[in-house]
């Protein structure tokens, strides 16, 4: 059964906060499961389906209780960063058969206020090999970085650019972090903070959150407003081979494929992309996963403000991304969702909406590449 | 060093015998008698027959840098590496080095168990070079 044409998305929400000192994670989940309510016309009492990751304090359970919802069906699906793109398919595929009417999918953390705000998995039986090297997605990502250059020949410059394009575009965000626009040679003067990345090769840290609902085809054209509709999802996990070693390969790339060969789709049709974007090096790797480029060759693909809207070759993050505007959490997936569904419904920046958007992909990576990680990829047109 | 120390009860009891030959210097990895191969990190059966009884087999202690990188805001620096060993299996680790700038991608290595953040024989390595 596919959810291809089945659901859509009828309320986004990003919450404006960058910094949320004075309010607790679980009421950012109630802002944000308002916000994107009161966007879709809808109540708390129409929501019978609920989707959040281990951001959201105590879980479906103990959220349910807060928010006060009489559900059908829940899921607490945890992969990192991506958690919410898999949440949007999961949830999709819940509404197609039947077994929930109205999807709630939030998320908000607080990183910036609270001192240890990013979950852990203590238990996972590898971690006994690997805890005291204390990896972390710095030292990871800037190991993929270092390997791509030595394979392929990549250079610092070509991943500024990368930054240079959602600097462009987050000045144009009022609520983003970091609204300069900065240089390829910023980005090379910046401190080295890990192997060839500089300091603005990584994303920001920032409080926030983001929440989406989910409904069938009948309630989402009572409601009369433009909406995203669903066309494709895949997902993977992906680990620490067992012999040879890969930095390079994104769970995006199986991801993408089962996404876009459920939604009909080639690298042609995609008008706007939210890749996600941790690091600079991130969204090259991606690009090539999904097939914008061989393997390889996502240097020179983002080269020359190739990732800037109505002037480069694909609009990429016209938010600004998690690396200028928000990373609310440690966990880019749900803005990366919410700015794909402004710019389907002609709702992005209007130096930045993408001339007739009708198809976009949105993908999602959590955890650390090179160890265990979550890809999760989504395709949605014009509802 | 900040950060929690490991808690030797988080070790499961069928990795005890890695640990007891690192104390004693040597390094052990999975091995699968049935197909042959070695895998790392220790699974649940062997990835590539399916076999619960693999055993611990000594390996070389010998690799290739597969990637590296330098925290350059930890002082003083340390440097993250994946190693390709001769066996064909990869390992997460740090490198050691007298000039941290030295160490590259594709250099040989040769593994050194010593203490870091609370674990007593951890397993890093250091260019073959320096003996």
């Amino acid at each position: 059964m596919t959810i291809r044409g089945k659901v859509h998305i009828v309320g986004a929400f990003e919450h404006p906060t960058r910094l949320a000192s004075d309010i607790s994670t679980a009421r950012l989940h109630a802002e944000v499961a308002r916000g994107a309510l009161d966007d879709a016309g809808l109540q708390l009492q129409d929501v019978d389906g609920y989707f959040c990751a281990s951001d959201a304090p105590g879980g479906t359970l103990a959220m349910a209780e807060y928010l006060g919802l009489n559900l059908r069906y829940h899921d607490s699906t945890e992969g990192g960063g991506s958690s919410y793109l898999s949440h949007v398919g999961h949830a999709a595929a819940a509404i197609a058969s039947g077994r929930c009417n109205v999807a709630l999918i939030t998320m908000g953390g607080r990183p910036r206020s609270e001192s240890d705000g990013r979950a852990t998995h203590l238990s996972a039986p590898a971690l006994q090999f690997e805890q005291h090297f204390r990896p972390t997605v710095l030292s990871m990502y800037s190991m993929a970085a270092a390997r791509h250059m030595y394979e392929f020949g990549t250079t610092s410059e070509q991943l500024a650019w990368v930054k240079v394009a959602a600097s462009r575009h987050a000045s144009r965000n009022p609520n983003a972090l970091l609204r300069k626009e900065v240089s390829v040679d910023d980005v090379l003067a910046s401190p080295l903070v890990a192997g060839p990345l500089h300091r603005l090769d990584c994303c920001v840290i920032t409080d926030g959150g983001g929440a989406l609902v989910l409904t069938r085809p009948e309630i989402a054209r009572s409601l009369g407003r433009p909406s995203a509709l669903i066309r494709g999802h895949g997902e993977t996990l992906r680990y620490h081979r067992s012999t040879g070693y890969d930095l390079l390969e994104t769970g995006v790339r199986a991801a993408g494929k089962a996404a876009f060969d459920e939604a009909g789709i080639t690298v042609q049709d995609v008008r706007y992309a939210s890749i996600y974007d941790s690091f600079t090096i991130t969204v090259v790797l991606q690009l090539e996963d999904l097939g914008f480029c061989e393997k390889g060759q996502g240097g020179r693909f983002v080269e020359d403000g190739a990732l800037i809207a109505n002037s480069g070759v694909l609009a990429v993050n016209t938010d600004g991304g998690g690396l200028c505007s928000n990373h609310p959490g440690f966990r880019g997936g749900m803005v990366k969702m919410i700015e794909a569904v402004r710019q389907i419904r002609g709702e992005a920046h209007p130096d930045l909406q993408v001339h007739d958007c009708d198809i976009a992909v949105v993908t999602g990576i959590g955890g650390m590449l090179g160890s265990r990680h979550a890809g999760s990829v989504i395709v949605v047109e014009r509802g | 060093m900040s950060g929690k120390t490991q808690n030797l009860a988080d070790r499961t009891p069928e990795n005890a015998p890695f640990w007891a030959a690192a104390a004693e210097g040597r390094l052990a990895l999975p091995y699968c008698e049935d197909c042959g191969t070695f895998h790392w990190l220790p699974r649940g059966q062997c990835p590539h027959c399916g076999n619960l009884q693999w055993k611990w087999r000594a390996a070389s202690g010998r690799g290739t840098v597969h990637s590296v990188s330098i925290m350059h805001r930890e002082s003083p620096p340390v440097t993250h590496a994946i190693v390709l060993l001769e066996e064909g299996v990869a390992m997460m680790t740090h490198l050691l080095a007298d000039d941290a700038g030295s160490l590259r991608t594709g250099m040989k290595v040769t593994c050194v168990f010593q203490p870091l953040n609370g674990v007593e024989h951890a397993v890093l390595f250091k260019p073959e070079t320096e003996g």
